[in-house]
């Protein structure tokens, strides 16, 4: 066959094949940020169910942001709003993702990355598959082949979910942690990878672009958390040019780490959660030009979660 | 990077090509070499002195051996009759001992990389068991890939060589690629030199045909790899790592799984390899021809990783049982027991020196020799009582007959591969003795075996996609080409089946959160 | 050439040796036949048949056993 025809042939075929999987990818897009939906990371998703331009900082990272703080918590305290897009092992890539798809409904006034993500291994092949995923869904979503059901094909995405823990993980599980060498000094340099690298730039352009101030946030935490990594990050920080507070080194906090983890040091549990939350309230408050929004009636709902939180924080 | 995996072939594969496409005939072999040395590289990084070594060692050996050859034949022809005869002993036996150096040399690296823990730590045992107050050092080495396959293929070129069956390549760059090739290279098939040296030297020109009937053969292997292999991992994982808790019924259904699994991902992945070799015009042997069929271990072997077998055969086998201590051997078993018993008794040792290889080559464990031996048996017993079974009133190519051959070679299987998979060869006892002792339905009917990480769903799409594959290695028994098949359908048929396929693996395929794909189980040897 | 099929009939009977020419790639003939038959060819023929005569072109067929034959008594 002429090279010619073939060519043509291959374009026709691919052409098709994107639309195949435009297709594909618009049946198995859950239609809702819930779990029924067949929704991922509902916890984290439910930002996007958030009434519009009521959250004033995001919280970004991984296991370490989702377990150390409790935005019903701060709005208790100090009425300040946060959401907690944390999610297990997440890739700043995704944490990209989160803030940009934040954006289609939120106006953060702060971004908060929790540290650990960064320094979490990235490549060439985790890139090629979080850009397939993004732009056709069913790589993400195919296995959902197994609980499709009639709506996926007929009814719009309308995000309804309902999270009162605004991304927070609850568990009031003890483990105690070893402290031995935690908190040992040394003039060594963990090194963050290229990508990484290149991730915070976009993260930190697009913060720029939408008048966002960015900092970086180390929680208290014995297996995640050394020296290096500190002086790495305050090298960021000052290239940078941004806020960096790490809850390691601040004595006011006081974690006591025979009650304050579920899971011997790698996570703190709802006490831990506690005293990082408190912590952090004020230093928002006192740092950060954010309203108290607990008089508004736009807020109104975060009262009645509140009072749902009470609740669940007694079990 | 694994064959399997899209980093190959969306990126790699499809990289080589355009290189090779847009490079002159005369220097596209080399394409295909930096490439290989490239995938080699990527995954074992500076062990690639190995693979180099070993091939400017028998490029070296096959050109001394050659010089030797012109000059024995120059000398036989100068020379009277009787002569002649004293003198082709006389190099022959110069040619050996270079050759024997040479293999064991290649052998012996091989060797000592993959099994000097294993020896070391089994000397330790028995030294134990002596109660002598010795410990030898248990040292383990970094293995480079594909290390068991590419020297199976120096040993063959070199033992070729020295048989006259082919010439010495003088081409270096040639036989490096003939070693080197990286769709070989982790999984095999394991190539003869006459088989795929010269194609893979001369270029081709993109065939439009090769290039797409590779491509669905590519599709077709990923098909049976990501869509079965890898959905049955969790399952298999969780019984073989904790065979304790689950009874004899769930053990032997693991077994069944993982004989599956091996067979989609091993007969997927030489897919894969072999569509790779085919868009660019080389072609490579089989390595599986419907080994399910099979009528008796014997035939499971000239079934099942074929280039395996054909490789002991030609190089351990026949030399083996051909051997002048050997052919006295024959010779005096005929005398007393017959034609049929006689060769039986060569036959047999050099048989069990070909399992004993074939279950080490396998990996440093006593589970893999046990393997080998287990099939032995089964083959050894196979011969001895064939000429009985014949004489049995039996309608031999009645289908009953038959299908109880098929199903009772595929029980034997099955076994042989629990023991192959299980994490030890005490393991493996356990597990098959709780098979016996312990067998029950019970999981079937109270729905055990759908909390074990696959459901109903997943069950019914291996279901499915083996019933598939069934239907398409009937119609390969029967020599329908199936590719063929459907090239002649219309356009409309002939991409409704293309999409099918590739929607089938992204929708079906058990990649993503909550799936382990598995490892290439060969790729470790 | 008769000698020769009835060498191959005692072994193997169920096959056509007049036309079948792929005796070992359609595994007619095992391994195991294969030694029978080479112990046999060598004594009635009175040759030597080295292990790199032992391949599949000079076996698949009865003419290219006859072939090989004819070859290795000429060649002694």
């Amino acid at each position: 066959m002429k090279l010619n025809k073939i060519i043509l042939k291959g374009i026709i075929f691919v052409a098709i094949f994107g639309v195949l999987l435009m297709g594909f990818s618009y049946v198995f897009e859950p239609k809702n940020n819930t779990k029924e939906a067949g929704m991922r990371q509902v916890s984290a998703k439910g930002i996007l169910s958030e009434k519009e331009n009521t959250i004033d900082v995001l919280v970004i990272g991984d296991s370490e942001s989702y377990s150390s703080i409790s935005p019903m918590q701060i709005w208790n305290e100090h009425g300040i709003t946060s959401y907690v897009c944390g999610t297990p092992k997440q890739s700043l890539h995704d944490s990209y993702k989160f803030l940009s798809d934040c954006l289609k409904t939120q106006k953060p006034k702060v971004v908060i990355m929790e540290t650990n993500a960064l320094f979490r291994k990235y490549s060439l092949e985790k890139y090629f598959s979080a850009k397939a995923e993004d732009i056709f869904p069913i790589f993400e979503y195919h296995n959902r082949w197994k609980k499709l059901k009639l709506e996926d094909l007929t009814t719009q995405i309308h995000y309804t979910g309902d999270e009162t823990l605004k991304g927070f993980h609850l568990s009031k599980k003890v483990k105690p942690a070893q402290v031995k060498n935690y908190k040992k000094k040394t003039e060594e340099v963990k090194n963050i990878s290229k990508w990484n690298l290149y991730y915070l730039d976009c993260l930190l352009k697009l913060c720029q672009d939408n008048d966002i101030e960015f900092m970086l946030l180390s929680t208290p935490s014995t297996k995640n958390w050394n020296y290096a990594k500190h002086n790495r990050l305050e090298q960021l920080s000052q290239d940078k040019n941004i806020d960096f507070l790490d809850m390691n080194l601040v004595d006011q906090i006081h974690i006591d780490w025979n009650k304050d983890t579920r899971d011997k040091g790698d996570h703190l549990n709802y006490a831990g959660a506690q005293k990082v939350t408190e912590y952090l309230g004020q230093y928002l408050s006192q740092n950060k030009q954010l309203k108290n929004h607990k008089q508004d009636s736009y807020y109104a709902k975060w009262n009645d979660d509140y009072l749902k939180y009470q609740k669940m924080i007694k079990k | 990077m694994q064959y399997c995996e899209p980093i190959y072939f969306l990126i790699f594969l499809p990289l080589v090509m355009l290189f090779y496409h847009f490079t002159s005939q005369k220097h596209r072999w080399k394409v295909l070499l930096i490439s290989s040395y490239i995938f080699f590289f990527s995954i074992s990084h500076y062990l690639l002195i190995y693979l180099l070594l070993s091939t400017f060692s028998i490029h070296h050996i096959g050109l001394w051996l050659s010089s030797l050859q012109k000059e024995r034949d120059l000398l036989v022809k100068e020379v009277e009759r009787k002569q002649r005869k004293e003198i082709k002993k006389q190099y022959q036996k110069k040619q050996r001992f270079i050759l024997a150096g040479a293999v064991v040399l290649h052998v012996g690296l091989l060797a000592v990389l993959k099994y000097a823990g294993f020896f070391g730590t089994n000397v330790n045992v028995l030294l134990n068991m002596l109660h002598i107050p010795f410990q030898m050092p248990v040292y383990s080495f970094m293995i480079p890939i594909g290390i068991s396959f590419y020297t199976l293929q120096a040993v063959s070129y070199m033992t070729d060589v020295y048989r006259g069956a082919i010439l010495a390549d003088q081409n270096l760059g040639r036989l490096a690629l003939f070693m080197s090739f990286f769709p070989q290279i982790m999984e095999g098939p394991i190539c003869r030199y006459s088989q795929t040296a010269m194609s893979l030297y001369e270029g081709q020109p993109f065939n439009y045909q090769s290039v797409k009937f590779g491509v669905q053969r590519i599709a077709f292997g990923l098909m049976k790899k990501i869509i079965i292999a890898d959905r049955l991992n969790i399952l298999i994982k969780l019984i073989f790592d904790d065979y304790m808790k689950y009874d004899g019924g769930i053990i032997a259904f693991s077994a069944i799984c993982y004989t599956c699994q091996l067979y989609m991902e091993f007969s997927g992945t030489i897919d894969v390899v072999i569509g790779s070799a085919e868009i660019f015009g080389v072609q490579m042997p089989e390595n599986f021809r419907q080994p399910f069929f099979s009528k008796s271990i014997s035939e499971f072997w000239t079934r099942w990783h074929i280039t395996l077998g054909t490789w002991f055969k030609d190089y351990i086998y026949y030399p083996l049982s051909l051997s002048h201590p050997l052919r006295r051997l024959t010779a005096f078993g005929r005398k007393h027991l017959g034609n049929y018993y006689g060769p039986l008794l060569a036959g047999t040792i050099a048989l069990f020196c070909v399992w004993f290889c074939n279950g080490i080559w396998h990996g440093s464990a006593w589970s893999y020799i046990f393997f080998g031996l287990y099939h032995f048996s089964f083959i050894l017993l196979g011969n001895l009582f064939q000429p009985l079974i014949h004489k049995l009133p039996i309608h031999r190519e009645h289908w009953l007959y038959k299908g109880f051959q098929i199903i009772r070679t595929s029980i034997i299987v099955c076994i042989g591969e629990l023991f192959f998979r299980a994490n030890s060869l005490t393991d493996g006892i356990a597990m098959f003795k709780k098979i016996v002792n312990d067998f029950t339905l019970d999981s079937l009917t109270n729905g055990q075996i759908f909390q074990m990480g696959l459901d109903k769903h997943d069950f019914l799409i291996i279901a499915i996609m083996v019933l598939i594959i069934f239907f398409i290695s009937i119609a390969r028994e029967r020599g329908v080409h199936i590719r063929e098949y459907i090239s002649q359908k219309n356009i409309v048929v002939r991409w409704t089946i293309y999409y099918a396929v590739i929607f089938m693996i992204i929708v079906f395929g058990a990649y993503g959160v909550g799936y382990i794909p598995v490892d290439p189980i060969y790729a470790g040897f | 050439m008769d000698q020769l099929l009835e060498i191959l009939e005692g072994l193997q009977p169920d096959v056509d040796y007049e036309n079948c020419k792929d005796l070992i790639d359609g595994h007619y003939l095992d391994s195991l036949m294969i030694l029978s038959l080479i112990a046999e060819l060598e004594d009635e023929f009175d040759i030597i048949i080295p292990t790199v005569e032992i391949i599949p072109e000079n076996l698949n067929s009865m003419e290219s056993m006859w072939k090989m034959i004819v070859r290795l008594q000429e060649e002694d």
